[in-house]
Order: structure tokens, then C-alpha cells, then sequence
């Protein structure tokens, strides 16, 4: 008996719990860039080319990623030698992608951070709630 | 007494979907500046801030600050998703920044003046791999360096 009661009560606390946040969803509709990134979310591959690679080759680099649907930018950096690719990760994973640059060469490498430096303060577990409230927002 | 909350819970979740769901400020939404339009509006925005986003990355004295956050789908696009707003909303579009101030974002950072000119030339290069036009990018570039007093520590 009193568990019953107990599990009435916890389900009743839940339930206004999610119509708060229900609410609170839909107070205001998603601003214009987060209805673009949850419908359509990218990711970034950054790997490593090699230093002696020339001009021409960086172009064909380049094209060669480019050429796929899946990808929205592909930047190579030939001080850093760095090259940051775009992409559409319902369409490719991070490894196919990573497979396919290095199709083209294969000794360009994925890049190892060791000096992180203080970072950009975007939270990923704050995003992750924000996608939560973004589905259960009705104004998008 | 549980009838009586059922009762409740639904009536407060019918109500408020049908009073938020019927709101009319999704029609309202205004065109934007010519700036605005002639960077291609919210795609044109996107386009640029992607390319932007990736030219900072690869830029070896900028990447740093970047280098845990690529890591994390959830990161970039919460990353972009701001970048989006904060540069539609400073060229007259709908956009509306909803993120921290610019000095709360970058508090504690240690960002240097040489740091932030160096995004602005990354992001300048956004503009122009995007067929932006000088004078554009002049106006865009201005209006992102009053950005500078707070960021910069």
C-alpha cells in the first residue's frame, strides 16, 4: 500500500516535471541556428598532411574530398599543415570519412592534440539538453 | 485522488500545447538587412560560418583554443549554432543570439590581441572564399572587431 502511494507520487512528480519542461520548451521557438545544427548536425575531422606535399597535390587533395555530397568544407592549412574537414555525419561516420581522405594519401594521419590550451566554452551536455527541448518544442 | 492528478496533468498539458503551439510570432519573422540578403541569408550565414569554423581549426595559432571542442559533435554545432545567430543578428537578420556575452564566453581564456585579429582574418577569408564583396567584408569585419574590448583579455 504505501509503496504504491510512494510510486504514485514519484510518477506524478515526473509527469510535472516534464510538463515544466514542457513549457518551459515552448516558451520561445529555437533561435535560427540551433533549428539548423539539430536538424542538420556536422561534424569535423582534423588530420595531419604531409609536409612535402605540393601545391598541385593539395588541390587534388582538396578536390578529392570535396567531391563528395557529405561534405561542406574542406580547408587545408599549408603552414600548419593541417587540414579540417566538414561533414554530414548521417551520411558518412567519422572513420569512413577519415578512410576517404586517406584513400587519397595515406599517410596523412588524424591529429593528436598536446597542447589543448584553455577552450572554447561551448557545453556538450547543456547542447544535449537543448536537443531534448528542441524536440519537445512545438514553435520550430 | 490519482484520477483527480491524472485529470490535472492532462488538462495542463492539452492547455499549454494548444496556447503555445497557436502562438503567431512564427509568421512574423522579419527579412533581414540587404547585408543580410546579400550574404544569402541564413544558408549564405551557415556556409560562411562552416568554412569560417574549419579555416579557425587548421589556423595553427588559433586550433589551441579548439582542440578538445572538435571532438565533440555536440560542441561544434553548439559551437556554430552561436556563431549563426551572433553573425545574423550583427548583419540585420532574424538571427537572435540567445548565448553567454562575449566577455562571460571568454572570461579566463587569456586571449590576446594578437589572437583575435587573427580570427578576424580567418573569418575575413570565410567571407571572401564565399563570394562576399570587399566592401561587405569591410563592414562585417568592423562590426566583429567591437567584439574585441570584451574578448580580448
Amino acid at each position: 500500500m504505501i509503496l504504491k502511494k510512494t510510486g504514485w507520487i514519484f510518477l506524478s512528480i515526473l509527469g510535472l516535471l516534464f510538463v515544466s519542461f514542457f513549457v518551459y520548451a515552448n516558451l520561445k521557438p529555437p533561435t535560427l541556428g540551433e533549428k539548423l545544427y539539430m536538424a542538420h548536425p556536422t561534424q569535423i575531422v582534423v588530420m595531419l598532411v604531409p609536409e612535402k606535399m605540393n601545391m598541385a597535390d593539395s588541390a587534388s587533395l582538396i578536390q578529392h574530398i570535396k567531391k563528395e555530397a557529405f561534405v561542406s568544407s574542406a580547408i587545408l592549412n599549408r603552414t600548419s599543415h593541417i587540414l579540417c574537414v566538414t561533414f554530414d555525419p548521417a551520411r558518412v561516420n567519422r572513420q569512413e570519412m577519415i578512410h576517404n581522405i586517406q584513400a587519397f594519401d595515406s599517410n596523412i594521419t588524424e591529429r593528436i592534440i598536446t597542447n589543448p590550451g584553455p577552450q572554447c566554452p561551448v557545453d556538450g551536455a547543456l547542447y544535449t539538453i537543448a536537443k531534448f527541448k528542441y524536440a519537445l518544442n512545438l514553435r520550430k | 485522488m490519482k484520477k483527480q492528478i491524472l485529470r490535472i496533468a492532462s488538462c495542463l498539458l492539452i492547455s499549454s500545447t494548444i496556447l503555445l503551439a497557436c502562438n503567431k510570432d512564427d509568421n512574423n519573422m522579419p527579412v533581414g538587412s540587404e547585408l543580410y540578403q546579400r550574404l544569402g541569408g541564413n544558408a549564405g550565414i551557415t556556409k560562411v560560418v562552416d568554412d569560417g569554423v574549419a579555416i579557425v581549426v587548421a589556423d595553427p595559432q588559433l586550433a589551441p583554443y579548439f582542440a578538445i571542442t572538435i571532438q565533440s559533435q555536440e560542441r561544434v554545432d553548439a559551437l556554430k549554432a552561436n556563431i549563426v545567430d551572433l553573425l545574423g543578428q550583427t548583419v540585420g537578420g532574424p538571427e537572435v543570439y540567445t548565448g553567454l556575452s562575449m566577455k562571460a564566453a571568454h572570461v579566463g581564456m587569456g586571449i590576446e590581441d594578437d589572437d583575435f585579429t587573427q580570427f578576424l582574418v580567418d573569418f575575413t577569408q570565410a567571407l571572401q572564399d564565399n563570394g562576399v564583396s570587399p566592401e561587405d567584408q569591410a563592414t562585417i569585419g568592423a562590426a566583429l572587431e567591437s567584439f574585441r574590448v570584451d574578448i580580448v583579455e
